[in-house]
């Protein structure tokens, strides 16, 4: 009888697998990434029989099964609660911690990048004469530590940063510091490896005193705040967390600021700061309402800034803390170490030449600084 | 009539058996020349792009620090490395075409352009999922010593194109 039970089950779930609508190439609200296409659409029989003979239709069709599987969404999130509440949370590659909170898995303190890294920004900064900070982020375990799990592994965030203080002369903030000392703020997200639009003004304002400038007031920004759910959401599986609030400071200040995206005929400029369109309901990644989510290059002009130019070095960290930047300076130039590799961009000592930059800010989250990112371009 | 089946069986199987030391036998098709450095500016030409400015990194110094292809994998012809790059700053579109040093040398540079893949996807999973199904059907190919990766905006054309001229 339980065969049959089963039997009637798989057999049930098959028959919708072909007989329900597809999202073929749609993006999953949930899991925030393109569900695979159909393997046999639009395709001549030559292509087939290549990809047959190449064993990548199997592969495809594992992958088209797999993403349109009835109910995935729902077999996902049991799965995950499942592992989580059996005793194989600290194990998994999202951890579940106490209020809400998600975590990463840990990283590897030891990691070869970290020396590499910070070596090429010393020669950098070393050989255009650029007084540097280096503000490393580490992650939520080391700055919201009440929140881990009882059960977890060993984090190392505060030994990468104490790594890349000892390979450089650079000015590195302690950000675990500041934020532990405002614990129980609202300073990293819950569901997202991210700083708040709060927690990167809390470096800003470090990194303002580091160079002898005055931050701007806090109090002079009106704040806005919209449902997100952030990058461990979507890898989790575990969708009955609550959602984050993403915050978008706003003030005429920043609403006099220009952002131009691209370099030479490419180049886009809009107003303000805020791509607004990703912030409408529905919209699943609202992160990227910040200068227009990551470009190679970005250059926020600040008519009444104070003259100078800084250069923020940056992976997806800097969005947030750049606009605050451009409320000081008259100029930022960002340029985003994963997508900064075209010939038609002008070399960052270029960059340093052309707008007369004294001053480098590096912004990487603690995942970055231990791994291979395309720090090559930094030259 | 049980010897005569038999009979025919065993002829049948060697038969069989001489066909398939035949297939063994059978020479390899040679493989044809190519210079890369105008094949990738044809994948340019003849293949689609989202991104109308994918532009040549010309440095071929350079290309080898990006995809992190020890210069001693790559052949050299009148002291240009062999490399060609296309890249863009708006997209996870490229083009990178290599002749290796030799068949070997081939197979290690096609490690380190998957990494270059893997490399974007784990980008763009994040801040770019539309573009991620062009990075998973990357045209990935190596004939001889030749090493081809092309992410287009169409990329079952893109490998139909360059099967038929790699």
């Amino acid at each position: 009888m339980t065969v049959i039970i089963f039997m009637a089950a798989l057999g049930f779930l098959s028959v919708l697998l072909f007989a329900l609508p597809k999202r073929a190439g749609e993006l999953d609200p949930l899991e925030f990434r393109a569900l695979a296409n159909d393997p046999f659409r639009d395709k001549s029989a030559s292509t087939l029989m290549t990809e047959l003979v190449r064993g990548d239709m199997s592969k495809n069709v594992d992958k088209f099964l797999e993403d349109h599987y009835p109910a995935r969404s729902f077999f996902i999130a049991l799965n995950s609660y499942y592992l989580r509440f059996t005793g194989r949370n600290a194990d998994q590659a999202v951890v579940m911690g106490r209020n809400g909170r998600l975590f990463d898995k840990p990283l590897d303190p030891t990691s070869v990048y970290i020396e590499k890294n910070v070596s090429k920004i010393n020669a950098f900064s070393g050989d255009n004469g650029l007084k540097t900070v280096i503000a490393v982020v580490p992650s939520a375990a080391e700055t919201a530590k009440e929140d881990l799990p009882a059960v977890h592994l060993n984090y190392f965030d505060g030994d990468i940063v104490a790594a890349v203080r000892e390979k450089t002369d650079a000015y590195v903030p302690d950000i675990a510091g500041m934020f532990n000392k405002r614990a129980g703020e609202y300073l990293m997200y819950r569901t997202d490896h991210h700083w708040t639009m709060a927690g990167a003004y809390e470096v800003y304002t470090d990194i303002m005193e580091h160079f002898g400038e005055e931050p701007v007031n806090r109090d002079g920004f009106k704040v806005e705040s919209y449902e997100f759910y952030g990058s461990y959401y979507r890898k989790a599986g575990l969708w009955l967390t609550k959602p984050d609030a993403l915050e978008v400071w706003t003030s005429p200040e920043l609403d006099r600021l220009t952002t131009k995206i691209g370099w030479g005929e490419r180049t886009a400029t809009y107003s303000g700061v805020y791509d607004r369109g990703q912030l409408k309901d529905g919209n699943v990644d609202k992160y990227a309402a910040y200068l227009w989510s990551n470009n190679a290059i970005t250059v926020i002009e600040n008519p009444e800034g104070n003259g100078k130019t800084v250069m923020l070095v940056k992976d997806s960290f800097g969005n947030s803390i750049a606009p605050l930047l451009a409320l000081t300076y008259s100029r930022v130039v960002m340029i985003d170490t994963r997508y900064y590799n075209s010939p038609d961009l002008p070399l960052p000592s270029e960059l340093v030449t052309e707008f007369g930059i004294e001053e480098l800010i590096v912004v990487l989250g603690a995942d970055s600084a231990v791994s291979d990112i395309m720090i090559a371009f930094l030259r | 009539m049980k010897k005569t089946l038999r009979s025919i069986a065993v002829i049948m199987l060697a038969a069989l058996m001489a066909f398939a030391f035949a297939a063994c036998g059978e020479k390899k098709n040679p493989v044809k020349e190519h210079d890369m450095i105008a094949f990738a500016k044809d994948i340019l030409t003849n293949c689609s792009f989202q991104d109308e400015f994918l532009a040549e990194i010309e440095d071929r110094n350079f290309a080898l620090t990006l995809t992190k292809i020890d210069a001693d994998l790559v052949a050299d012809k009148d002291g240009v490395k062999q490399i060609a790059y296309y890249s863009s700053a708006a997209y996870p579109e490229m083009i990178i075409c290599v002749e290796a040093a030799d068949e070997a040398a081939a197979e290690k540079v096609m490690e380190k352009l998957s990494a270059v893949v893997e490399r974007y996807i784990k980008d763009y999973t994040e801040y770019g999922p539309d573009q991620v199904e062009k990075l998973n059907t990357a045209v990935k190919r190596t004939s001889g010593r030749y090493v081809v990766l092309a992410v287009t905006n169409d990329n079952t054309a893109a490998a139909k194109y360059i099967d038929s001229a790699l």
